[in-house]
């Protein structure tokens, strides 16, 4: 009596489409000083998609090697105070094997008096 | 001695946007200690297996490497090389003959070579040293001065005293002359 002998291999496929964000890191990209990536790799993947629009600064942190800002954010915050608040807050949150990326919104509030006639 | 002799030629480049996993399997089977980064014909600095051992593989060579490395000329002199290289706190020089790279030294060969031209008792230099920076005198014929000093019965301290006694009134003299009296 013959035996049937069926063998066969499948395959099953599954795609998850989405829209690449361009550029992906947002305003602030927070890197860690043993991080996968380092300063310059950021640095000239910021300049390969959106050219001119963000500044690398290097920072003296145990933790924090550099922060890559959005150029735009520094023209309405001094650099200084703008690290200090992110590298506060990071530094609760980071590994120094950690890239953080982070959505900065600044709203600037006026109130002014003026004189009557 | 000059740097040229003791210089590690040829050196070896990698360009900047290499990961340091390769930069790694680079120098594994160069058998070396240190690369040179290059871009466009312009030095950025030196990666050497201590940057590589702390940086994360993915990271690329930019990101793990001692950046504006120092150069030294090639027919300098090896103390020259140690001198710049303790004033600036560093281990390795690239060697350079006119803005060509040709080599790099590093601080432990010349340290090595340094204690045959140092004698361990006095810490003064030896004769080779004195030979050496005549020579270059003669060659570059510059005129000076070479003043030789011998210690007249010598003998008789090490005879009465004992031997020890000798090693520490040499040791005593070296010192007044490295201070210069």
């Amino acid at each position: 009596m013959d035996i049937e002998k069926k063998y066969s291999r499948k395959a099953t496929l599954s795609l998850k489409i989405s829209e690449f964000e361009v550029p992906p890191m947002q305003d602030l990209l927070i890197i860690g000083k043993k991080a996968p990536i380092g300063p310059e790799a950021v640095r000239r993947m910021s300049e390969a998609l959106s050219p001119e629009q963000f500044t690398l600064i290097k920072i003296e942190h145990p933790k924090v090697e550099a922060v890559l800002v959005r150029t735009s954010i520094l023209q309405l915050l001094d650099q200084k105070v703008l690290m200090n608040i992110v590298l506060e807050e990071a530094d609760r949150l980071i590994l120094d094997t950690m890239v953080l990326r982070s959505e900065l919104k600044v709203a600037v509030s006026v109130h002014r008096e003026v004189e009557l006639g | 001695m000059k740097v040229r002799e003791l210089m590690n030629s040829p050196v070896h480049i990698i360009s900047s946007d290499k990961s340091v996993l390769y930069a790694t399997n680079m120098m594994n089977q160069l058998e070396t200690g240190a690369l040179i980064v290059m871009e466009h014909d312009t030095v950025l600095g030196i990666t050497t297996s201590r940057d590589l051992r702390s940086s994360h593989p993915n990271r690329i060579v930019a990101d793990a490497m001692t950046p504006n490395p120092l150069k030294v000329e090639a027919n300098a002199f090896i103390w020259d090389a140690m001198k710049i290289m303790d004033l600036h706190r560093i281990k390795r020089l690239i060697v350079s003959e006119k803005d060509k790279i040709i080599g790099m030294i590093t601080r432990e060969a010349i340290k090595m070579k340094m204690s045959a031209y140092i004698d361990t008792l006095t810490d003064l230099y030896r004769a080779p040293y004195i030979l050496s920076i005549g020579e270059h005198l003669l060659e570059e014929r510059k005129p000076f001065l070479l003043i030789f000093i011998d210690m007249n019965d010598f003998g008789e301290i090490n005879k009465r005293f004992g031997h020890p006694f000798g090693d520490e009134v040499i040791k005593a003299f070296a010192k007044k002359i490295a201070r210069g009296g």
